[in-house]
């Protein structure tokens, strides 16, 4: 069996963060395939296209929550008005650069959000991310 | 009939005082009209002269009776036994006349003067009239009365004595034109005319007296009342026609004894002994008569005179009476007991009600002052009667005065405030109607000067009917317009202050996230940045960018805690053990608590649970822990005793260690404070006990710390035991 290929789907207007992620990524998931969308509504366009190709959609979203045009939060709104079935399967983590309490509680309303995360990312975090999709893959 | 001739042993003799003219009228008409007669009597009226005195012709018992003026006074107290037995005139005729060409108007007028008087003949009168206006009587030249009125005429005498009611008239005849001086416009008031006998006459002829007193006043009052009868009967009588006098005489002469005799005001003849009295004083003061006199027996009472023949009947009716005294007393008696015991229950009531009758005049008095310091307006309406009642405060609260607003329902109507019109009015009635039982609003009302102001309206139904509807209410209007200006005032500076607050926390917020963001990204471009490339020159240099950039980020991780901690009352309060929050908490840190070796202990047992948010109390017992362990002295054991109490509102957890202490005056006022630190050679951020102090504070806590350098630390901290409502409002 070969590895299957990871793909992440960055979501941050910080270019200078989502440089760094995918270094990060490619240091410890050098399989891995990375998007990179500079806010939600690009995030949102993006994952549109592959609704009638879910085998494309990205294995982990990493969600930032301050950004122009659509935030964190309206992206995540916006992804449950759809009520598509297939994107409300999507792993999503939050990443913030200072995690807020009112943040993590308002982040458990939303199902596909699994964790919310402070940056910068780690290796540590990788991991942790890694092992809960094999488990809800398994 | 009026003869000497017809005299005879039971005639009664009266010698009159001057010739006939209508000075004797009712003597005349009792003869006349028969009252003597009536009283089987036999009169004789006989005319004087000036060669005959009444007073001597009683005194000798020439006569029965006789007809005197105030002289009569002098003779009894110098002891002539004679007594008065009544005035025709009450106020004496005597007067000196003058002719109108000597100037003579007052007494003091008379000095020097030469005037015509005789002893008899109003020389009393005279005398009195000079002394009380302080003229002596040596100063008067008085000369024999001729009785002549020619004499004051031609020069004979300056002035003479004489009536008032028929000299001047005679001198108007003779055509001179007098002046008269009356002793009466001087205060000198005596009686004139009097009529008198011997005592001995009244003890000898009681009934005769008696019956001669009565029809003669009775032949005075027709007199008076049928001058011109009289007066015609007068001109018949010897030597009144011959004298010349005319019935026009007569008749002007009846017209001024009038004024005398004043018979519409008195009964003719009568004599007040206090006035008796009062001219025996005068003649005491002038010396007239002597100090020691008294006119006891001077005036005749009929009642003492005429008692043997009503004797017999006033002693039955005194023994009756008597017996009847006697009879009311013994009664009276039986009687007096229960009158005195009800009066004394009646005393006692009156006492009691007097005094209830102050108290509620004290309690009113005292409303009434602590209405106007306090600044009450006070109303009263009674339903039944619609009659409505503000006092003046009440008007005066809204700018009117008193008199301006009308006592009437309707008055308070329109002057509310459209807003609060409609539900007042409602919550009124259905207060009335007891629905409601409590009726108090807020209410804005309409002042003079057509501006609003806030006024506490509140009141009670005191009286209510069986329906439980209130018949009368009562309440009081209390000026809160400055209390609702400063409350409108504090609303809107709480408002400013939560916005502002608001606006921090967003301030803060985005400070921490946005420093944060390019922090985070420096920490990882550190990471995977290759140092080992650098000279060594810039490896220094990088080594103090790696130091600064790690610095700055713990600053804000604190930064990013502080603000989560304190916003963190948002939490909900649940019912806490402590002894279960201290082992969570030892177990959370348990490998720090083995190896220092602490020893841990508790008593929670006076209060052992606390209503509260649990990481709140999580934080403040990991924080109290972990300081304590962290702050233990050098080869010690750390020794921790947690324990609770109860302070009033308050749960009081003491934790008290043996650790390193702080010195109080040195930190004291900084231990709480932001990254302090009082140990150099302990690792440490100073931001537990910031973070613990606010945490607290927002729950209207408090924290209080007692230290000993090298002893120990004992830290207290004050939670409320429930929170109140104004917590529960805001959480």
């Amino acid at each position: 069996m070969t590895p299957r290929k990871i793909s992440f789907l960055l979501v941050d207007d910080d270019m200078v963060n989502n440089f760094l992620t995918k270094e990060f990524l490619e240091i410890y998931v050098p399989e891995a395939e990375t998007y990179t969308a500079l806010n939600g509504k690009e995030a949102l366009d993006f994952l549109l296209t592959m609704v009638d190709t879910p085998e494309n959609l990205p294995d982990i979203i990493l969600l930032d929550i301050n950004m122009p045009v659509l935030d964190g939060w309206e992206f995540l709104d916006k992804l449950e008005s759809l009520k598509n079935p297939i994107l409300e399967k999507l792993n999503i983590y939050m990443f913030t650069s200072s995690v807020y309490y009112k943040d993590i509680d308002k982040s458990k309303t939303y199902a596909s959000v699994k964790n919310i995360f402070s940056k910068p990312l780690t290796e540590e975090i990788i991991h942790k991310m890694l092992n809960e999709i094999s488990f809800t893959n398994a | 009939m009026l003869s000497h001739a017809k005299a005879n042993e039971d005639t009664l003799r009266v010698q009159l005082k001057w010739w006939h003219q209508f000075q004797f009228a009712g003597y005349y008409a009792a003869q006349l009209k028969g009252y003597y007669q009536q009283q089987q009597l036999n009169v004789q009226l006989i005319a004087g002269d000036k060669k005959f005195s009444p007073t001597d012709e009683v005194l000798n018992g020439n006569v029965d009776f006789g007809i005197s003026g105030t002289d009569l006074l002098s003779l009894f107290t110098s002891g002539k036994p004679i007594v008065t037995l009544g005035a025709v005139f009450q106020h004496s005729p005597y007067v000196v006349i003058a002719d109108e060409k000597k100037g003579i108007r007052v007494p003091s007028d008379l000095i020097g003067k030469k005037i015509m008087a005789s002893g008899s003949q109003g020389w009393i009168e005279l005398q009195a009239l000079f002394l009380r206006e302080g003229i002596p009587l040596d100063s008067l030249r008085i000369i024999k009365h001729t009785w002549n009125n020619k004499d004051i005429i031609d020069g004979y005498a300056d002035a003479m004595t004489g009536y008032q009611s028929v000299e001047i008239q005679q001198l108007i005849n003779l055509g001179i034109k007098p002046t008269y001086i009356h002793p009466v416009n001087y205060g000198i008031d005596f009686y004139g005319d009097i009529l008198f006998c011997l005592q001995s006459t009244v003890k000898r002829k009681p009934e005769e007296t008696n019956k001669f007193i009565t029809a003669t006043f009775k032949g005075w009052d027709y007199a008076m009342e049928h001058p011109e009868e009289i007066a015609a009967y007068i001109l018949t009588l010897p030597g009144v026609k011959e004298r010349g006098v005319t019935l026009e005489d007569l008749l002007k002469e009846a017209h001024a004894m009038r004024d005398l005799i004043v018979p519409d005001l008195v009964e003719i003849g009568h004599m007040n002994e206090g006035r008796w009295e009062h001219i025996l004083q005068i003649h005491k003061d002038l010396g007239l008569i002597e100090k020691n006199k008294t006119i006891k027996g001077f005036v005749y009472n009929a009642s003492e005179s005429t008692l043997s023949k009503t004797l017999q009947n006033l002693l039955y009716a005194s023994i009756i009476g008597c017996i009847i005294f006697l009879l009311i007393t013994l009664y009276g008696f039986t009687l007096r007991r229960a009158v005195k015991k009800r009066t004394e229950e009646l005393n006692i009531e009156i006492r009691n009600r007097t005094l209830a009758q102050e108290q509620l005049q004290l309690s009113e008095e005292r409303l009434e002052l602590a209405t106007q310091a306090a600044g009450l307006g006070v109303w009263d309406w009674d339903i039944v009667a619609n009659e409505v009642y503000f006092n003046d405060q009440w008007k005066i609260m809204l700018g009117y005065a008193p008199h301006e607003l009308k006592n009437e329902f309707a008055t308070f109507a329109k002057l509310l405030h459209p807003e609060e019109k409609d539900n007042l009015l409602v919550q009124l009635y259905e207060h009335i109607d007891g629905k409601n039982k409590n009726y108090q609003a807020a209410i804005r009302m309409r002042k003079k000067d057509n501006s609003w102001k806030w006024i506490l309206t509140l009141s009670k139904a005191i009286h209510k009917d069986e329906n439980g509807k209130a018949t009368r209410l009562t309440g009081v209007h209390f000026d809160i317009d400055e209390i609702k200006m400063k409350e409108t005032e504090l609303q809107e500076l709480t408002n400013e202050l939560i916005s502002s607050n608001k606006e921090l926390q967003q301030f803060a917020y985005i400070t921490s996230h946005n420093l944060r963001a390019p922090v985070a990204n420096l920490i990882s471009l550190i990471k995977l940045f290759k140092k080992e490339e650098l000279s060594s020159k810039n490896a220094a240099f990088f080594e103090k960018i790696d130091f600064s950039i790690h610095k700055l980020n713990s600053t804000l991780e604190d930064l990013n805690q502080i603000l989560s901690s304190r916003i963190n009352r948002e939490g909900k309060n649940e019912l806490l053990h402590f002894d279960t929050i201290l082992k969570e908490t030892k177990a959370s840190i348990n490998e720090t608590i083995i190896k220092k070796k602490a020893s841990i202990t508790s008593d929670f047992s006076k209060a052992p649970i606390l209503f509260c948010m649990k990481k709140i109390l999580d934080s403040v017992f990991i924080n109290m822990l972990t300081n304590a362990l962290k702050y233990n002295k050098p080869n010690t054991i750390p020794i921790i005793h947690f324990e609770t109490n109860y302070y009033g509102e308050f749960v009081v957890l003491t934790i008290s260690d043996n650790g390193l202490g702080i010195d109080m005056e040195k930190y004291g006022n900084k231990i709480f404070g932001l990254y302090q630190r009082f140990h150099e050679e302990i690792e440490g951020k100073g931001i537990g006990l910031y973070i613990i102090k606010n945490q607290i504070e927002t729950l209207r806590g408090r924290i209080t710390v007692d230290s000993k350098l090298g002893e120990g630390t004992t830290f207290k901290i004050f939670l409320k035991n429930k929170p109140d409502l104004y917590d529960a409002q805001k959480n």
